[in-house]
C-alpha cells in the first residue's frame, strides 16, 4: 500500500500579483521596476509593475503614504500593502513599512514576500493561468480552454509541495504530490478521463487534500504513477495546435535538455522534433519543415515541453528565421548513416511515427 | 556487393542491464561471457561479464549490426577503446540504485567521450521507480559539466520497447546532427 503523510503546508503557487507606484520620481519608479525584473522569480509570487491602481501593493512616498495607505485599506487590500521609499534622513510614517531609497532588490523582495504573507489564502481560488501570471502574454491570443488544466497542473508542479493537492475540474478530481511528480489514482487515464479535463471549461480548483481525502485515499491503498505521462498529453491534445500565450508567436526555440521519453506517451515525431530542438533553435516553421511534421503538430510538441519547463526561448536571428517557405524539394546530400538506421529500425520492427 | 557490418555498444555499471538489452533486441541468442561476480560490494549481481556480451541483428541485403556489451568493471576499461573503434554509437546504461549514479554516468561518458563527443550517445536511467534519487537533473547538470548535452532517460531495459526507444533516440540525434552539418554547406538550408 502506498504510504504517505499529509502535509499541513499552505498552498504556495506563485500568484500574480501587482505593484504600483505613486508619487515617485522617475528614477525611483525606474529603480523599483528595474529591481522587480532584477528578482523575477525569486520572490513567493510573481509581481508586475503597473502604472494605475488598483494594485496589489503600492509604493510612495513618505509624504503621501498615510492617503496612500487609507485608499488601499479602502479598496480591501489592507493599509499593509503599502509600504514608503524613504529618501535619505526621511523617517517612516508612523505604522508604514518602508525601504530605504536607493532600494536594495533583496530589500524590496523581502517586503513584497512579507505582503504575500497577509494575502489571504489563494488555496481555494482558482488558479490564474501561467499566461495571466507571466506578463508576457500576448493580448491578441487567448488560451484555448483545453489548456487549462495542463496549466494549473504546472504551476502546481513548479511550486513542488510535499503535500498531497486535489485538481478538481469538470467532475475529475486529481490528487497530485508535486514533490514527487506522483499521481495518485487507481483509475486510468482513459479517453474518456482525458476528455472531460481537456474540456474544462469551468472553474478549476487546486487545493491541498483534505484530511479525510488524504485518508481515504490511504484506506483505498492507490497505486501512485508519475504525473508526467497525464501532463504530456494535456500538452499535446490541449493546446489544439496553437502556442501557449506565454510564447512568442515568432519565437526561436530550443530544448534545454530532453524530454524524459521514459515516462511520457510519444511517437518518433517527437524524438525527431526533440533531436532538432536540443541542437539548434528554430522557429516553428523550420521546427515543422526539418522534422516533416505539420506546423501544428510542432506547436503542439512546443506547447508540451513548455510545460516541463523545457523550452528556452533565443533571440530570433533575421538570417536564421526566415519566414515560411515550401518545404524543400530538391535532393539533399548525402549523409554518412543514410540509410542505414531505416534499414535498423525496419530489422527490429519499429512502430511507425 | 559486400555485406556491410555495423557496430553498437552497450555499456556501464555492472548491473545497469547491458546483458539484459542486448538480449531484448539480438535476433541470436547473446553469447554471454558472465561468471560468477567476485565483487560483490560493488553489485549484488550474481554473475558479471567479464569479457563482452554480443548480439546481432540481420539487416536488409545482408548486413549486420553488431550489439557488443562492454565489460562494466573499470579494470576491463583497456576493451573499451577497441570496441568503440568504428561504432554507430554508443548506450550508457545506469543503474540508479547503486551508490553514486551520476559518477558513473560521467565514468563512462568520458570513457567514450570522442563518440560521445559527436552526439552518438544515449543515456538510459534504470531503476529509477525504487530509487527515484538523484533525479534527472542531476544526469544532465553533471553531463554539461563535461560539456556533453546528450539525451538521458529513464528506462526499463527488460522491456524490448524501452531498449527501441533508446535506439531511436539515438538514431535521430546523429541524423539531426547530420541535417545541421549539411545545413551549414553552402546552398543547403533546413527550412
Amino acid at each position: 500500500m502506498l504510504r504517505y503523510r499529509l502535509e499541513q503546508e499552505q498552498l504556495r503557487m506563485a500568484r500574480s500579483l501587482t505593484l504600483a507606484t505613486s508619487d515617485l520620481s522617475m528614477a525611483q519608479t525606474l529603480l523599483i521596476r528595474s529591481n522587480l525584473k532584477l528578482f523575477e522569480g525569486k520572490t513567493r509570487d510573481h509581481w508586475t509593475h503597473v502604472e494605475t491602481l488598483p494594485a496589489t501593493a503600492t509604493v510612495c512616498s513618505a509624504s503621501s503614504w498615510t492617503s496612500n495607505a487609507a485608499s488601499m485599506k479602502a479598496s480591501g487590500s489592507g493599509e499593509s500593502a503599502c509600504f514608503a521609499l524613504l529618501s535619505k534622513d526621511e523617517a517612516a510614517p508612523i505604522g508604514a513599512s518602508s525601504l530605504a531609497y536607493p532600494a536594495r532588490a533583496q530589500d524590496l523582495a523581502a517586503i513584497l514576500d512579507a505582503i504575500s504573507g497577509r494575502i489571504s489564502s489563494f488555496a481555494t481560488r482558482e488558479i490564474r493561468t501561467a499566461a495571466q501570471s507571466s506578463g508576457r502574454a500576448s493580448p491578441d491570443r487567448a488560451q484555448p480552454r483545453s489548456f487549462k488544466v495542463a496549466l494549473a497542473l504546472r504551476e502546481l508542479l513548479t511550486h513542488g509541495s510535499r503535500g498531497i493537492y486535489c485538481i478538481k475540474a469538470n467532475g475529475v478530481e486529481l490528487h497530485v504530490v508535486p514533490a514527487t511528480r506522483t499521481l495518485l489514482t487507481n483509475s486510468s487515464l482513459d479517453e474518456n478521463l482525458m476528455a472531460r479535463l481537456l474540456a474544462a471549461d469551468a472553474e478549476i480548483l487546486v487545493k491541498p487534500a483534505s484530511d479525510s481525502a488524504a485518508r481515504k485515499l490511504e484506506l483505498d491503498g492507490v497505486s501512485a504513477r508519475h504525473v508526467d505521462g497525464l501532463l504530456w498529453r494535456l500538452g499535446i491534445d490541449g493546446s489544439r495546435g496553437g502556442l501557449p500565450p506565454a510564447l512568442p508567436r515568432d519565437g526561436c526555440y530550443a530544448l534545454k535538455r530532453w524530454p524524459d521519453f521514459g515516462r511520457i506517451p510519444h511517437d518518433r515525431l517527437h524524438v525527431r522534433m526533440a533531436s532538432l530542438l536540443t541542437r539548434k533553435a528554430l522557429t516553428v516553421d523550420q521546427l515543422a519543415n526539418a522534422s516533416g511534421s505539420e506546423i501544428e503538430d510542432a506547436r503542439r510538441f512546443i506547447s508540451a515541453c513548455w510545460l516541463f519547463d523545457l523550452i528556452d526561448i533565443r533571440p530570433r536571428l533575421a538570417q536564421s528565421a526566415p519566414q515560411s517557405k515550401p518545404r524543400s524539394t530538391g535532393p539533399i546530400p548525402a549523409r554518412r548513416f543514410s540509410g542505414v538506421f531505416d534499414s535498423i529500425r525496419s530489422a527490429l520492427g519499429f512502430r511507425a511515427t | 556487393m559486400s555485406q556491410r557490418e555495423y557496430k553498437l555498444i552497450f555499456t556501464g555499471s555492472m548491473g545497469a542491464g547491458k546483458t539484459t538489452a542486448i538480449a531484448a533486441i539480438s535476433e541470436i541468442t547473446p553469447i554471454s561471457t558472465d561468471v560468477d561476480n567476485s565483487d560483490r560490494k560493488l553489485s549484488d549481481k550474481p554473475s558479471t561479464t567479464v569479457a563482452l556480451d554480443y548480439g546481432e541483428v540481420t539487416l536488409a541485403g545482408g548486413d549486420k549490426l553488431r550489439l557488443y556489451g562492454t565489460p562494466g568493471q573499470a579494470r576491463f576499461d583497456f576493451m573499451w577503446n577497441i570496441l568503440s573503434e568504428g561504432a554507430i554509437g554508443v548506450v550508457v546504461l545506469v543503474d540508479n540504485s547503486r551508490p553514486d549514479p551520476v559518477a558513473d554516468m560521467k565514468e563512462y561518458l568520458t570513457a567514450f567521450r570522442s563518440t560521445v563527443s559527436e552526439s552518438r550517445a544515449v543515456v538510459g536511467v534504470g531503476r529509477s521507480d525504487t530509487h527515484p534519487e538523484p533525479g534527472l537533473d542531476a544526469f544532465h547538470d553533471a553531463a554539461l559539466e563535461l560539456d556533453v548535452v546528450t539525451p538521458i532517460i529513464s528506462v526499463d531495459v527488460r522491456r524490448r520497447q524501452d531498449v527501441l526507444m533508446l535506439l531511436d533516440i539515438l538514431f535521430a540525434q546523429i541524423e539531426s546532427a547530420e541535417i545541421e552539418t549539411h545545413s551549414e554547406q553552402p546552398g543547403f538550408q533546413i527550412a
